[in-house]
């Protein structure tokens, strides 16, 4: 009887699999077999062996990550980023979403949408560029508007203290135009009858908003956090490498794992490095996203990815 | 290990072949390499660096190529152009996956752009001792000591180009500007950074703010260029001070009193607003910021000090340059290492790309010099002879109305072969020909360490661990952005945090060995 019942369901699920079978493919070639380079993080290449036939070298690798006393700092430059922009980024592009939502005019609301947009596609050297016109020392945006109210000039390149924010900022202005699609395109999901009858028992826009809106798009938020959590330990190459213009005297708030990563192979083109930092990152992910989808199981069974 | 044996099993059997050939007394004018008739020619692929550009000239100058060493050695080349700045990263990865290549260019220009150890840590490359004695004949009359620099221990890896050993540090500034304020220097003489200071000074105190006496770009912290050391070779951690001239002490060269001073004096330029405040993050070219006129001069590392350099960069800044010296030229195995030819372990006849380079080196007729169709193109099409000399060297020029972007093909600096003697472009004359050709023998000092490479890659989490912490203090320091006294010590604390005693140790244990190997 039971066998019976699941025959059944795979035969109705075929043409599912059918659909699938590209993407499944795709999967297959370019997520699941290069997986064995992940060997080579506990390798010594030797290319005369090749990767399979090369000395094992056990965790060797992974030592230069935390041998040094920079490892605790680009680990937390890296997580401690990742998590401001989870939590206030995933807030600002929903806020956004809302008052987009809220827009009347159709014009006005393709415009704003395309304004958020644009810096998402530009690419970050130029960004890095646009960036230097505001930051820098001598000819800089911001130094002449202070020059202009009789504040001294600040060398924006080798003080590391604004970083924190200078990277914050750029990074909403970046990405949070891609973000709100996602959260928009949920809000315009919800129908139209619950803003109706809410209105009809006298609620407030922001009542409607608490009570309607945000619980609506409440799976989608936790699925998009959950799916963000998986990169936690990777960082934004272009925003940490170019924006600040590779400046050491900022290393301490701005390099996260990947430039790290970067700067060190740039020196010694270690392959064996370079997997085990790669293989780090993807078990941090790893983790993180298991934590995460089993503390949501825990509290809403189901908004949890699995 | 099969591999290794395959290829010694080749080169036995080339060596028959030889034996074999000079008993028969065959008449084949001495061409060796065991490629008799009928014999499929051996394709070589070779590559050639470029900057990023594409020369639709490419196939004519391998064809010209293929004319000349294919009647002579049996074999043909295939050239595979490469920008220069994806060779490490591209060339691993083709020899890790079996694709064909058979000469692979170590660009290091100078300054550890590119190593052999890069290759040497993933056993990359064939090891030359017994064919480069064989076929490399040419080659070894004339390189002379340079060959030291393809070493690392006892096992030759690569044949680099025959180009300036060395050069020295100077101080390139506007002619123009430097007659305006008073001045003027022999180019011949070594000055004092005293010297150069006052000029400076004179500029700074008739231009006024927005103008900057010294021009200076984010790759290269200032410091590098005021004190003279001999690093070493690859990852340069670890130095000989004063060039290695009069002494093989390896030191942590931030921790000297010669680093010190100049971190000193170069804050007090900073702080006199010789130094733009934005050279951080500026990204253009020395000459580029000269022909801004914002600036006076650079200072700066020049290969021979300059005689083909600052003639061909004043074009870039429209205006002649005096070159203000203050230490004489020197030689190191890093400042040699300019372009290095290394064959990959991927090569299936290792005999044959030997006897190829062994061409490049050989003194040839126009006709069939392929070390200049290399580097220059075919005449006629790429360049025009403006002066042939007594024994062939040739003086060339562009075509009419064309230049080195717009030329069917042009080589991408003095890598091949004997790159001393290879065509020269005007405004280079005869007399500075000679000199140039001569430069290595008369010109310069040799360090004592010359020929040694450290061998680091038993430190490799060290290096990456120091190397960041001078990422992160170098360009304050060199640029004098920051208090000497603060960060200094701050700077060589984090050093030692980092592991460079023991680095420096290992170093200073395997050159004792290496200098007690000279003797």
């Amino acid at each position: 009887m039971k066998t019976k019942r699941k025959s059944n369901k795979i035969v109705r699920c075929l043409p599912f699999y059918v659909m699938a079978l590209p993407g499944i493919a795709y999967l297959i070639c370019n997520n699941f077999m290069p997986l064995y380079g992940m060997l080579l993080a506990f390798k010594k290449l030797d290319v005369r062996k090749g990767i399979f036939g090369s000395e094992w070298v056990g965790l060797k690798n992974f030592e230069f990550l935390f041998s040094s006393n920079t490892a605790f700092k680009i680990i937390r430059n890296t997580i401690g980023y990742n998590l401001v922009f989870l939590i206030v980024g995933t807030a600002i592009a929903v806020a956004l979403a809302i008052l987009l939502n809220e827009v009347r005019l159709k014009g006005f609301k393709k415009f704003y949408q395309s304004m958020l947009l644009i810096p998402y596609l530009i690419s970050w050297v130029l960004a890095s560029y646009l960036a230097y016109a505001f930051l820098a020392q001598d000819v800089g945006l911001i130094n002449s508007i202070l020059n202009f109210f009789g504040l001294p000039d600040v060398a924006w390149y080798t003080s590391k203290q604004y970083w924190p924010v200078i990277l914050f900022i750029v990074y909403i202005w970046k990405n949070v135009g891609y973000m709100l699609i996602i959260y928009y395109s949920s809000i315009v999901s919800i129908s139209a009858d619950y803003f109706e009858a809410a209105t009809i028992d006298g609620a407030t826009k922001w009542q409607q908003i608490r009570f309607i809106t945000l619980p609506l798009i409440k799976s989608t938020v936790v699925t998009m956090t959950i799916l963000m959590l998986g990169r936690i330990a990777n960082s934004d190459f272009g925003l940490f490498y170019q924006i600040p213009r590779n400046s050491g005297a900022l290393y301490d708030t701005t390099q996260t794992i990947d430039v790290y990563v970067y700067n060190a192979l740039m020196n010694n083109n270690d392959f064996g490095m370079s997997a085990a930092a790669a293989v780090f990152q993807s078990v941090v992910g790893f983790i993180f996203i298991m934590a995460a989808n089993g503390v949501v199981r825990k509290i809403s069974k189901r908004d949890a990815l699995f | 290990m099969k591999r290794k044996i395959v290829s010694l099993m080749l080169v036995s059997a080339m060596v028959f072949g030889l034996t074999a050939c000079s008993g028969g007394g065959d008449s084949e004018g001495g061409n060796s390499g065991g490629g008799g008739e009928g014999e499929e020619p051996y394709n070589i692929v070779m590559q050639v660096p470029t900057w990023g550009q594409e020369y639709s000239g490419l196939a004519d100058v391998e064809a010209a190529i293929n004319a000349i060493i294919e009647p002579e050695i049996n074999a043909t080349v295939t050239l595979e152009p490469i920008a220069a700045w994806d060779i490490p990263n591209t060339s691993t990865l083709q020899i890790t996956s079996g694709e064909k290549l058979d000469l692979l260019c170590i660009e290091s220009m100078g300054s550890n752009m590119d190593s052999i150890s890069n290759y040497v840590n993933v056993n990359g490359l064939t090891e030359l001792n017994d064919i480069y004695d064989e076929y490399g004949k040419d080659i070894q009359s004339c390189l002379g000591n340079l060959i030291d620099i393809g070493y690392m221990g006892e096992t030759l890896y690569a044949v680099p180009a025959n180009y300036y050993a060395g050069g020295g540090y100077c101080f390139a500034a506007i002619t123009s500007e430097l007659e305006a304020l008073g001045f003027s220097f022999d180019e011949n003489q070594i000055y004092t950074l005293e010297d150069v200071e006052e000029v400076l000074a004179a500029y700074q105190e008739s231009k006024g703010s927005g103008y900057y006496a010294i021009a200076g770009f984010a790759d290269g912290p200032l410091v590098t260029n005021l004190v003279p050391t001999d690093d070493l070779g690859d990852p340069a951690i670890g130095s000989l001070m004063n060039g290695g001239l009069d002494n093989t002490t390896v030191v942590n060269r931030f921790a000297t009193d010669e680093y010190r001073e100049a971190y000193e004096r170069i804050r007090g330029w900073n702080q006199a607003g010789y130094i733009n405040p934005d050279v951080i993050s500026i990204t253009d070219t020395w000459p580029t910021l000269l022909a801004s006129g914002q600036y006076l001069g650079a200072f700066m590392y020049v290969q021979s000090n300059g005689l083909e350099g600052i003639p061909q960069n004043e074009k870039t800044v429209g205006q002649d340059l005096t070159v203000i010296r203050f230490f004489p030229d020197y030689a190191t195995t890093t400042k040699a290492a300019y372009a290095l030819w290394a064959i990959p372990v991927t090569s299936e006849n290792p005999e044959k790309v030997m006897e190829f380079l062994n061409i490049l080196y050989q003194d040839r007729e126009l006709s069939e010099n392929v070390s200049w169709l290399l580097s220059a193109g075919i005449e006629g099409e790429s360049y025009e002879i403006v002066e042939t000399l007594d024994d062939g060297r040739i003086i060339i020029d562009y075509p009419e109305g064309l230049d080195a972007a717009t030329v069917p093909y042009t080589g991408s600096g003095p890598i091949y072969g004997d790159a001393l003697s290879a065509p020269k472009y005007v405004p280079v004359d005869a007399e500075m020909f000679d000199e140039i050709v001569a430069y290595n023998d008369t010109s310069i000092e040799y360090s004592k360490a010359f020929g040694y490479t450290f061998d680091s890659s038993e430190y490799s989490n060290q290096i990456s661990a120091i190397n960041n912490v001078i990422e992160t203090y170098g360009a304050q320091l060199g640029f004098g952005m920051v208090d000497v006294d603060t960060v200094l010590p701050q700077f060589i604390s984090e050093l030692e945090a980092a592991g460079i005693n023991d680095v420096i140790a290992a170093n200073q244990e395997q050159l004792d060995a290496w200098l007690a190997a000279q003797e």
